[in-house]
């Protein structure tokens, strides 16, 4: 074994620690909320997850921008990388709202407008992944999809703000105590560690797949005159 | 269905798409390791 499988090996023996660790804190140091009972602890796997998708949706924008800019073939693939980390996430997010949802709720979906900017955060990436998938000349796949990355991360912000500045069901602040709040850093740890691991383990395949077609090489910078004729 | 039972439901979800998702590009980049000899 070398040094580097070492290394990922012990990343992940790390990332896998603080989630038993994590877990193990939520289930025997935290209190039950007083108003909603045991289904609030949710949160704390609910909200990392949320602001990972976020900073995933964020390497995206900068990973195309990236590459508009210098027309390195590495920023695609670490763009192609952190989109599909992030609909992994967004999909945690919002499986994890729906489940609390229908314990606090009464109701696995309701269109308020959190809920919904959040459904269209995940089919934007989703789709991000499908026009990926759908153009066969890598160049213009760079670029179309380096171009959509830039637009779809417009949601983000609206995500962000739509419970705090529209009426919505969903709750926009939470009071924590000590432990909980201690809860809720324990499992940003884990959540974050593996949605780094993944998006650097995605993006060292998607080198290696670029390798073995032949294309790793730097393309032509000629942004802004060269964006213009790829993506149409 | 418990509200411990949603909770429960809840952190097997996350867990199962991490690490579903992590064994998936463990087991793909070995198979692609194994082609590149």
């Amino acid at each position: 074994m070398n040094r580097r499988a070492v290394l990922q090996l012990a990343y992940w023996v790390v990332t896998a620690a603080s989630f038993v660790g994590a877990a193990l804190l939520v289930a025997f140091a935290t209190p039950n909320e007083r108003t909603m009972g045991v289904v609030q602890k949710i949160f704390y796997l609910h909200l990392p997850a949320a602001i990972n998708t976020f900073l995933a949706c964020g390497l995206v924008f900068i990973a195309s921008a990236g590459y508009l800019w210098q027309r390195k073939t590495w920023w695609d693939d670490l763009a192609a990388a952190s989109a599909k980390v992030a609909v992994l996430l967004c999909s945690i997010v919002l499986l994890t709202g729906m489940i609390w949802g229908r314990s606090a709720w009464g109701t696995w979906w309701t269109w308020s407008p959190r809920l919904t900017f959040s459904l269209v955060l995940w089919l934007l990436y989703v789709v991000y992944l499908m026009v990926r998938a759908s153009i066969e000349s890598e160049q213009r796949r760079a670029v179309v999809s380096a171009v959509y990355g830039i637009v779809a991360f417009l949601d983000v912000p609206l995500v962000y703000l739509s419970a705090k500045l529209l009426e919505d069901i969903h709750p926009s602040s939470i009071t924590l105590d000590g432990s909980m709040q201690l809860a809720l850093a324990a499992w940003f740890l884990p959540v974050t560690l593996a949605a780094g691991g993944l998006i650097a383990a995605r993006y060292a395949l998607n080198r290696a797949q670029r390798q073995r077609s032949g294309s790793a090489a730097p393309e032509p910078r000629g942004f802004p005159v060269r964006l213009v004729g790829d993506a149409i | 269905m418990t509200p411990s039972q949603y909770t429960l439901m809840a952190y097997g979800v996350g867990v199962v798409l991490i690490w579903g998702y992590a064994l998936v590009l463990f087991l793909s980049g070995r198979a692609s390791r194994r082609r590149r000899g």
